[in-house]
């Protein structure tokens, strides 16, 4: 016993007894980089596909032919430049005020108040997201161009007007279409607000002594500030980026606007390599900024506090609760259904401008894209098949970098989440051109294959898959894991018969979601397709660019595309809602 | 105070049935049961938070609901309300939090400042004025709630679960401390608790309630000794519930038609089926020695015996019943040993009125 405590091994009998100095340091880094493989690996897959690319993109902007430079910058300090900055601000702005405006005040309605029917409301206001922006903007365009529009005619016949009162062909035309399409946004944040707020808070007030509108005033308000904020700063980030209201409404009104232009100076010949590759270094960083403000917003709000008690008293709105009514009906009526009725009403007409009867409406446009048009048939399979496997693919890719983060304390995981998380705030048009500028030459020329549209489709969707499976898995237990390694299961099976089961719900809803981004996807597409690898957005928006005699086959396809998608689109968006 | 034929009701559920209650000024009433029995319901009605379906509320004889007439808003009955999740406004610092009704009643700026300090100093809270509820402990948080609750010095406070969100060993502090700031300032109290510990060392009196009914209303010590209805019997504490028969005005034939006395009026004849309840501490377990002379014997089986270092547990069959008793330490009584159990007369209370 005692013989064993005087053995105390020195330094030097330890260097000299073990292995050589050098040999054990190298394997300490093996261990050491072996251990780490799980962040290293997915952060290897997600530099190649998110940072390479975009970094070239960035980097590209700093050179012409002859070297390094700054004159793309300098000559995009021109008036064209200028014009199409103070357009997309305007744009932005606009759309954010009246979609935050309109978002908060109907999620208070339909979450604090005894408003009628507030259930049936809750699923209209989410019903635009059923609706792909193209599909909206061109709806629209149905609906409210100067004198062939829809709905300006009908008014005009009902009030006897001798002019059409709405054009949607102009600035605030491009905000009434953005706003009413992105209000849901913003509606579903301030719901989430409204819903997770102790709403003890606001009876604390009351008991001491002040009023229902002082309550609101000082409490209720200040409470759900961050979330309105938050919700401003999002819409603003989407309607600077979309590409769908500025590249049909936007053309035929002249009015450029960033993203629209960044593709307009690919597309045209010779490609205006600099103007595009420097707009698009612009427009990322404004989105990044913005995403990244949004987020603090977010992060830093302690104010919400959640409580599982269900609010058994509303808000009573007394005699103003049917007028609030009448007000979300008619609301309702012309942001969110009508572009459904010009819609589907474009798609039953002769012709574009018909006026629609019961004696001549006609299915023969649903028959043509089938049967006639050249591609529509291969788009939508292409459509669909590009749709599953990015789906797929994010799926399980996503859920296993969500472990890694969330389960694992391995040095890094913490980027490997951001990593994840920033494509949010690239826009499509700006992941189209940095993988346009990347892989049309060799080694990897992808340019002109299917691939490249996977490609930006699991780029674009990364942060969604990825925050369905780290919501999801926050929802179970550590335990249940602890549990089942405890009982010596091994890691993989743990993962496969524990994690998956468990968290399959929310990644399923993951999987939806970026299925049907990947369906409607458009600005990438657009400047990534080929022929043979047409997608069923680029099949509408070229039908678009044909002119007036093709708008009512794309009402067909659009129609179809929008029915297909719409249900699950409404559910996804419900369910995120409840899961919070 | 004064709670009369007091109803709400849900859809088709009744959440409140005919309450009648009157609480003396300055009185520390306890509302008392179970998760859903429509105690906080009542608590919110009287704050004015919930409009009563039915029914009238009085405070110091001024009307503040009542079928029919305006309903006073909360805003305008000089109350004050702790809540369980504490409801501390977390934009505000704890000194506006406490300041906030005194606002509301239009207070100068310098009596307000004293008024914060003397409510914070109460609660022992001096010196945090500048925080943000985030930086304190829910502790301090509920303080804070309390402070806010009595700067207006108002005529009734109401406590809606105010200690359940701590943990236990603050919970039993916070009890004391409580009672004792409500006894110095003297304020009428509505308490609602569903922790019967919690409601006997705090209260003047205790309501016991059970699905929306009034069951039992006295001070702690007469609820605890003689529950009047079996659901207060188990809900206060443990309770052996004993059926039994009368034979005589003093004597019940009980489980194995084995006899007890008691004590206290019952108005049934002999014949009348009764309910007898006793607590397990209340009875005594001894050696079953058939020359005992000692009256109110049992005679039983240990079933169980669980030692639990201050007391022992057992559960001893009689019969077909199980009573269960807990006494010192002392002798041990091993299972399955036959056992004398001797219930005190005046230990056991009749609960007749549930057994027609």
């Amino acid at each position: 016993m005692a013989e064993r405590a005087n053995r105390t091994v020195s330094p030097e009998e330890w260097s000299h007894n073990g292995l050589p100095f050098t040999r054990r340091a190298l394997e300490a880094v093996c261990l050491r980089v072996s251990r780490g493989l799980p962040v290293t690996l997915p952060l290897l897959v997600l530099a190649a596909l998110v940072l390479y690319p975009v970094a070239g993109l960035v980097a590209s902007s700093f050179f012409d032919d002859k070297g390094l430079t700054l004159a793309n910058y300098r000559e995009v300090l021109s008036p064209r430049f200028l014009n199409i900055m103070v357009n997309t601000v305007t744009l932005g702005i606009g759309a954010a005020v009246l979609a935050t405006a309109a978002g908060t005040i109907f999620a208070w309605l339909c979450v604090c108040t005894d408003l009628p029917f507030r259930k049936t409301f809750t699923i209209l206001h989410i019903a635009p997201y059923g609706l792909p922006t193209i599909a909206a903007a061109l709806a629209w365009i149905f609906l409210l161009t100067p004198k062939a529009g829809l709905f300006n005619r009908f008014l005009m016949w009902l009030f006897g007007l001798e002019s059409a009162p709405f054009n949607i062909l102009s600035m605030p035309g491009m905000i009434w279409a953005l706003s009413v399409h992105l209000y849901p946004w913003a509606f579903l944040l301030t719901v989430a607000a409204f819903a997770t707020m102790d709403r003890s808070l606001e009876d604390a007030a009351r008991m001491s002594g002040a009023s229902e509108f002082k309550t609101f005033r000082k409490i209720t308000v200040p409470l759900v500030a961050p979330s309105i904020a938050a919700a401003f700063i999002l819409v603003f980030a989407i309607s600077i980026e979309q590409f769908s209201i500025g590249g049909t409404i936007g053309v035929l009104a002249r009015i450029p606007i960033l993203p629209v232009e960044i593709y307009r100076s690919i597309a045209v010949y010779p490609p205006e390599w600099g103007f595009a590759t420097t707009l698009s270094v612009v427009l990322l960083l404004v989105t990044s900024l913005l995403i990244y403000a949004q987020n603090k917003i977010l992060a830093g709000k302690s104010f919400v506090t959640v409580t599982g008690r269900e609010t058994t008293d509303r808000t009573s709105l007394g005699k103003w609760r049917w007028v609030a009514f009448a007000a979300s009906s008619i609301f309702v009526s012309f942001a969110v259904l009508l572009p459904y009725v010009g819609m589907i009403m474009v798609s039953l007409s002769p012709v574009l401008g018909a006026d629609l009867t019961l004696n001549n409406f006609t299915f023969k446009h649903y028959v043509y894209i089938f049967t006639e048009h050249p591609f529509v048939f291969r788009a939508i399979r292409n459509s669909f098949l590009l749709a599953f496997c990015a789906a797929t693919l994010l799926a399980v890719f996503t859920l296993a970098v969500a472990v890694v983060v969330k389960r694992t304390q391995i040095a890094g995981r913490g980027v490997l989440g951001y990593m994840a998380r920033w494509p949010v705030a690239i826009p499509g048009s700006v992941i189209a051109v940095s993988l346009l500028y990347t892989y049309i030459r060799p080694p990897l020329q992808l340019i002109g294959t299917i691939w490249i549209l996977l490609l930006a489709y699991v780029i674009r969707n990364l942060p969604y898959a990825y925050s369905a499976a780290y919501a999801g898995l926050s929802r179970v237990d550590p335990s249940l894991e602890e549990a089942a390694r405890i009982h010596r299961t091994p890691p993989r099976r743990t993962f496969l018969r524990i994690i998956v089961p468990l968290t399959i719900p929310s990644v399923a809803a993951g999987w939806m979601i970026v299925f049907i981004n990947s369906l409607r996807e458009l600005p990438a597409s657009l400047l990534l397709f080929s022929s043979t690898n047409e997608t069923i957005s680029v099949a509408i928006y070229e039908m678009f660019e044909e002119g007036a005699f093709q708008l009512p086959n794309a009402a067909a396809l659009m129609t179809l595309i929008s029915l297909a998608t719409l249900v699950p689109a409404i559910i996804i968006r419900l369910r995120a809602r409840d899961a919070g | 105070m004064e709670l009369k034929n007091l109803r709400k009701v849900y859809g088709k559920t009744v959440a409140v049935d005919r309450v009648d209650l009157e609480i003396g000024k300055g009185e520390f009433m306890t509302l008392l049961g179970p998760s859903g029995c429509g105690k906080t319901t009542t608590l919110r009605m009287i704050a004015g938070l919930i409009e009563p379906t039915d029914g009238e509320i009085r405070v110091g004889g001024k009307l503040l609901s009542s079928p029919g007439a305006k309903v006073v808003p909360p805003e305008k009955r000089n109350m004050g309300m702790v809540f369980q999740s504490f409801a501390v406004w977390p934009h505000m610092t704890v000194f506006e939090n406490v300041a906030f009704p005194l606002h509301n009643v239009r207070m100068a700026k310098d009596a307000i400042r004293t008024r914060v300090h003397a409510a914070l100093q109460q609660v022992k809270l001096a010196g945090l004025e500048a925080r943000y509820p985030s930086d304190l402990s829910g502790g301090q948080q509920q303080r804070v709630a309390l402070a806010r609750a009595m700067a207006v010095e108002p005529d009734v406070l109401l406590f809606d679960e105010p200690l359940s969100n701590l943990d236990a060993k603050l919970r039993e502090e916070m009890r004391f401390e409580l009672k004792e700031i409500q006894r110095r300032i003297g304020v009428t109290s509505v308490y609602v608790t569903h922790d019967q510990a919690e409601a006997m060392a705090i209260s003047d009196r205790i309501v016991v309630m059970s699905n929306g009914r009034i069951k039992q209303i006295g001070k702690p010590s007469e609820i605890y000794d003689n529950p009047r209805d079996p659901f207060t019997a188990e809900f206060i504490g443990l309770a052996n519930l004993l059926p039994g028969k009368l034979t005589g005005e003093r004597t019940v034939v009980v489980a194995d038609q084995q006899r007890l006395e008691i004590e206290g009026c019952v108005a049934a004849g002999a014949g009348a089926e009764v309910l007898l309840s006793i607590r397990p501490h209340h009875i005594k377990i001894e050696s079953n020695r058939e020359d005992s002379a000692k009256s109110n014997r049992l005679i039983g089986i240990v079933e169980k015996a669980a030692y639990l270092g201050d007391r022992v547990d057992y559960r001893v069959m009689i019969g077909e019943r199980v009573l269960r008793v807990q006494t010192e330490p002392g002798e041990f009584h091993a299972e399955g040993t036959k056992v004398a159990l001797l219930l005190p007369p005046d230990k056991i209370s009749v609960i007749s009125a549930l057994l027609q």
